[in-house]
């Protein structure tokens, strides 16, 4: 064992992050333009969206191969291409959004969209400090401060709940017909699964940072 | 020259069976492949018997005063019994089945000379238990390190193979300096060989076995001693090496299966868990208990037929 297949990995990993957080910022486009009704726009970004994932899903596939020819002690290795997955996992909910998106067409109503559109932007903001800590975890910075800000992931995915629930609240107030109220609480869940594979994540990483302590 | 023959076997048989202590955890735990780990065991059992090896001859030679018969009499009795503790795949004591072997030829030559025979059963007594305070102490002072000062997951997992890696070389080297008396011992003390040739006929012997014979053993102490992870491996086989090194100093062969499993039940008192199977250490207990005896029995017997 030397220091190049976990340098080598390594780098694959924070390939992996960039791919994700540019999966995520994507998504994010994508929303914003559906609900600014700039359709082509929005089918352009969710495109671009569906290769980040892939192109995420691709770098993962080649940690796994690195990983299990002998770079890392054999717990590092499970702990690490778990946290992968999980990753991974955020990029597919990005996409699985936008598709819902593109393919299902939700009728948003006017008034609603600067809810929807707070909702979106908080739930992919919680996803920055988990890259944060995923960073700092490789780099072997103070788990402290990575308990912090993965920590911090939790506190952003309870307050996008809670617009969840405030919104959802406000869907079924209306007197839209039950099949359109379903749809929109559909479309919301597939925002705020995005925070809650980050949450996941999050969680993960933490259990690996209390394991390593010895 | 043919009496040496029963010294060759017993190094073969130590070789098969006590090498898995300092390489066994990792290799089970593929850490360290099965190829690289015996090289570098041979190697290093080699080197620490030609250099330190001679400290433990004179306990030995000294324990009871045995013709060239007697010698390889005593050797093959030792030899057998380690044998078959090998194929059933118990960790045994080559230091044990010899001093049994030795004092079995003793009692039927009447030759007097056990004085050091108290202060033998006392440092193996004293081996598991050192094992287990050095693998305490290890264990914290270590955990400490690493906590503090290598967090990276690179970093660590390149310093815990680099360090199961060293702790096995000086395993090995332990291994080699404190055990190369129990194969040859005899001979230099019944005047067959020069302390020079018995370090390098013992060692060879050793080596020998290490590289054709020893990976059911390994596996056993490996898997089923205690499912360990990279960490408590290498405090367990670095107590165990400094232990039997210390012994060498003494200048009394000692058992490395027995400092281990003492380094073993030490990680199982820092983290408050059984870290040493029933079933596994009662298998132990009996061959620590059965190994002297039934050398010493074989020994008897074959000296009472070749009339020594």
């Amino acid at each position: 064992m030397s220091f190049r297949k976990e340098k080598e990995i390594n780098e694959l990993i924070l390939k992996h992050l960039d791919s994700v957080f540019s999966c995520l910022q994507l998504a994010l486009d994508t929303v914003k333009e559906y609900l600014n009704d700039h359709i082509v726009e929005a089918k352009a970004l969710a495109l671009k969206v569906d290769r980040s994932e892939t192109a995420a899903d691709m770098i993962l596939r080649e940690i796994m191969s690195k990983l299990y020819s002998g770079a890392y002690l054999p717990s590092l290795r499970s702990d690490i291409f778990h946290l992968g997955q999980h990753m991974d996992g955020i990029a597919n909910a990005a996409e699985a959004c936008c598709d819902f998106f593109l393919d299902q067409r939700p009728d948003i109503p006017q008034e609603m969209r600067p809810h929807f559109w707070r909702i979106m932007e908080k739930s992919i903001s919680s996803c920055t400090p988990l890259m944060e800590a995923a960073r700092s975890f490789l780099k072997g910075e103070d788990p402290g401060i990575i308990q912090e800000d993965a920590s911090q992931v939790g506190i952003m995915e309870s307050e996008v709940d809670k617009e969840e629930w405030d919104l959802t609240r406000d869907i079924f107030k209306t007197d839209l017909d039950l099949g359109h109220k379903i749809h929109l609480k559909q479309c919301l869940e597939s925002i705020t699964t995005i925070s809650d594979r980050a949450e996941d994540t999050s969680d993960q990483l933490q259990l690996i940072i209390i394991k390593g302590g010895l | 020259m043919w009496t040496l023959i029963s010294g060759i076997f017993l190094g073969w048989t130590l070789g098969s069976n006590d090498s898995a202590n300092v390489f066994g955890t990792a290799v089970a735990a593929k850490i360290v492949k099965y190829r690289t780990a015996i090289l570098l065991t041979s190697l290093f059992v080699v080197l620490g018997a030609l250099i330190e090896g001679e400290k433990c001859f004179s306990t030995v030679s000294e324990l009871s005063t045995l013709t060239p018969r007697g010698a390889f009499l005593a050797a093959l009795a030792a030899g057998i019994t380690m044998f078959v503790v090998t194929y059933l795949a118990i960790p045994s004591s080559t230091s044990q089945a010899i001093t049994g072997a030795i004092v079995g030829v003793g009692m039927v030559s009447g030759i007097p000379g056990f004085s050091n025979l108290y202060k033998i059963v006392a440092c193996w007594l004293l081996t598991p238990i050192g094992g287990m305070i050095l693998s305490f102490l290890l264990y914290h002072l270590i955990s400490f390190f690493i906590a503090t000062y290598i967090r990276s997951p690179q970093m660590r997992s390149t310093i815990f193979f680099w360090s199961l890696i060293f702790a096995g070389c000086l395993g090995a080297y332990a291994l080699g300096s404190n055990n190369v008396a129990n194969v040859t011992g005899v001979y230099v003390g019944a005047g067959l060989l020069t302390p020079f040739e018995g370090l390098l006929i013992g060692s060879l012997s050793i080596a020998g076995g290490v590289l054709t014979y020893s990976k059911g053993v390994m596996m056993t102490v490996g898997r089923d001693i205690t499912p360990l992870d990279e960490y408590a491996a290498l405090i367990a086989v670095l107590a165990g090496a400094i232990t039997v090194e210390i012994f060498t100093q003494v200048g009394v062969p000692v058992s490395s299966s027995q400092a281990i499993v003492g380094g073993v039940a030490g990680i199982g008192l820092v983290r408050g868990v059984r870290t040493v199977s029933k079933r596994t250490l009662m298998k132990i207990l009996i061959g620590w208990i059965s190994t002297p005896l039934s050398a010493g029995i074989i020994s008897y017997v074959l000296v009472k037929i070749f009339q020594v």
